[in-house]
C-alpha cells in the first residue's frame, strides 16, 4: 500500500497540464500586447505608453495562476486534482513552479517597461537595468503569483469574494504607510538608496528577502489549502 | 470504520460503524441525502475532516492519503476531470499517479466499453462520463473498488454494459472488495452478496443479501429492500 510514483514524476505531470493549460492563453494575452505596441506605434511612438503597456501586460501574467485555482475550485477540477494519489506539498509545487514560468515571461514585459523609462531617471545604461532589474521583477512578480494562489487555494470563494483578495493589498498599503511614518516617502528613500554606491545591492537583498519570506508563507497557504480542501456545494458544473 | 461522523451545515453523517472484508460486494442503499457519497468519500481518501476513524488495510485513511488512494478505485457520482483533455489525455494523465497502473487493460476496457478516445471529456454524455470514471477506478486493478451511484442516470443498456464489467472485474467468490452505493434497488439483486442500509446519515441496516432473500422467497430482493427502506423510514 506504501509504493507511490515518485514526487518528481508527479510534479513533472502537473507542471505539465498547468503549462498546457495557459497556451491559449498567454498566445492571446501576447497577440494582445503586440496589438496594443502596434496601435501606439502607428499613433507616434510614445515611450510611456509602450512602458504602461509592457508592465501591463507583465503584471497580467501575476493573477493567471491565481485565477486558475478560482477556475479550478468553481469547475470542480480542483476536487479531482485534490483527490489524486499525490501529496500536498508535490500539488503546491506544480501550482507554485507553473506560476513562476508564467512570471519569468510577464517578467520580460516589466523589464522591458524598466528598460524604457528607467535608464535617463537613474542615469544608467539600459542594459545594466535590464541586466539587474530582471531576477529581482521575476522573483518579486513570483512572490506576488504565489501569494495569491494561497489565498485563493487556502479560502473559500465566498470568503475570497468579501475580503480574501483585498487582504494582500491591504498588507502592501499598510506596509507602505509604515515605512513612510518611519522613514519617509518610500519613492524617495529608493532614490536616496539607488543614488549611493551600495544602495542597489541593500534594495536587491531587500526585495530578494522580503520575496523569499512571502514565497515561503504563500507555499505553506497552498499546501495547507490544497490538504484542507472541501467542495464548495455551490460549485459549477461542466 | 468506527464512530465515523461527518458534519455538514446541514447534515449530519453518523456516528456510524462498519466492517468491510476482502471478497465482499456491499450495495450502500439508501435515498438521495442520506450520506451515500459522504461515507464512500471518507472510504475512499477524498475527505480528512472527518470524526472517528476509517481503516483501510490496517492503515487509517488520513494517515497516508496518497498511498490510499492508491489503492482504492474510486467512481465518484459525477466524473471529475478537466474537460478540456480528450479521453485518452485523461487517462494518460492518470497513469503518471498509480504505480500499478495498467495500460494494456486501461485501453482494453477502453474499447470494451467503446470510449471515444479522442473526445473531449467535457463533450461525453452522462452513459460516457461514468464509463470513463470506471475505466479510470479500475485501470491500476486496486483490491478495493468504491463507486458512487454507477448506475444512476444512464440508460439500460448502458448500465448492463456497466454492470457486466463491474461483475468481471470484481466477481463473487472473488478477493476484492466492492463497495457501490445505489438507489436502483434492481442493481443490488444483481450484484451484491451484503446490503447497508443509510437512512438520514444514520445507518439502520446491515444483512447478507441471502437474508434479505430469506425474508419472502417468493418475492423479488428489489421490492424486498424497498420494504425494507419504507419500514425504516417509520
Amino acid at each position: 500500500m506504501n509504493r507511490l510514483i515518485s514526487p518528481r514524476r508527479i510534479v513533472g505531470s502537473l507542471l505539465g497540464l498547468e503549462f498546457r493549460r495557459v497556451r491559449k492563453q498567454v498566445l492571446h494575452t501576447l497577440g494582445g500586447a503586440l496589438a496594443a505596441v502596434g496601435v501606439v506605434a502607428l499613433a507616434g511612438f510614445d515611450s510611456s505608453a509602450v512602458g504602461f503597456i509592457a508592465v501591463a501586460v507583465g503584471l497580467s501574467f501575476v493573477g493567471m495562476s491565481a485565477m486558475h485555482v478560482l477556475k479550478d475550485k468553481l469547475d470542480g477540477t480542483m476536487e479531482f486534482l485534490a483527490g489524486l494519489p499525490a501529496t500536498p506539498p508535490s500539488l503546491a509545487l506544480a501550482r507554485c513552479a507553473a506560476a513562476s514560468g508564467l512570471t519569468a515571461l510577464g517578467a520580460i514585459f516589466v523589464t522591458a517597461a524598466c528598460g524604457i523609462v528607467l535608464p535617463p531617471l537613474l542615469d544608467t545604461p539600459a542594459l545594466r537595468v535590464v541586466i539587474v532589474a530582471y531576477p529581482l521583477v521575476w522573483f518579486s512578480s513570483s512572490a506576488a503569483s504565489w501569494l495569491l494562489i494561497g489565498l485563493t487555494m487556502r479560502y473559500t470563494v465566498t470568503r475570497l469574494a468579501s475580503i480574501g483578495l483585498l487582504v494582500p493589498f491591504v498588507v502592501l498599503f499598510g506596509v507602505l504607510w509604515v515605512f513612510d511614518r518611519l522613514f519617509g516617502s518610500p519613492l524617495d528613500v529608493v532614490t536616496d538608496l539607488v543614488a549611493r554606491d551600495s544602495g542597489p545591492a541593500i534594495l536587491a537583498s531587500a526585495i530578494l528577502l522580503s520575496s523569499a519570506l512571502v514565497m515561503a508563507a504563500a507555499f505553506r497557504l497552498t499546501r495547507d489549502g490544497i490538504a484542507r480542501y472541501r467542495p464548495e456545494p455551490d460549485k459549477v458544473d461542466w | 470504520m468506527r464512530d465515523l461522523r461527518v458534519e455538514y451545515p446541514n447534515f449530519t453523517l453518523g456516528p456510524l460503524s462498519l466492517d468491510l472484508h476482502p471478497g465482499e460486494r456491499v450495495a450502500l442503499v439508501g435515498a438521495n441525502g442520506a450520506g451515500k457519497s459522504t461515507l464512500l468519500k471518507a472510504m475512499a481518501g477524498r475527505m480528512n475532516d472527518y470524526r472517528g476513524t476509517v481503516t483501510v488495510g490496517g492503515t487509517e485513511v488520513r494517515s497516508n492519503l496518497p498511498a490510499i488512494r492508491a489503492s482504492i478505485g474510486f467512481l465518484p457520482e459525477r466524473l471529475l476531470g478537466y474537460g478540456w483533455l480528450t479521453v485518452g489525455e485523461h487517462l494518460r494523465f492518470l497513469s503518471n499517479f498509480y504505480p500499478t497502473w495498467d495500460d494494456a487493460h486501461a485501453a482494453d476496457l477502453a474499447e470494451r466499453l467503446q470510449l471515444p478516445l479522442l473526445s473531449r471529456v467535457g463533450t461525453l454524455s452522462k452513459g460516457m462520463a461514468v464509463k470513463l470514471s470506471l475505466v479510470a477506478a479500475e485501470a491500476f486493478r486496486p483490491p478495493v473498488l468504491v463507486l458512487d451511484e454507477p448506475t444512476s442516470s444512464i440508460d439500460p443498456v448502458m448500465r448492463g454494459e456497466l454492470l457486466q464489467v463491474i461483475n468481471e472485474s470484481a466477481p463473487a467468490g472473488g478477493k476484492r472488495l466492492v463497495l457501490y452505493s445505489t438507489h436502483i434497488l434492481e442493481d443490488v439483486e444483481r450484484f451484491a452478496d451484503r446490503v447497508v442500509l443509510l437512512r438520514d446519515g444514520r445507518l439502520v441496516a446491515d444483512m447478507s443479501a441471502a437474508d434479505v432473500d430469506a425474508r419472502d422467497p417468493a418475492t423479488p430482493m428489489s421490492r424486498k429492500l424497498y420494504t425494507l427502506l419504507r419500514s425504516t423510514d417509520e
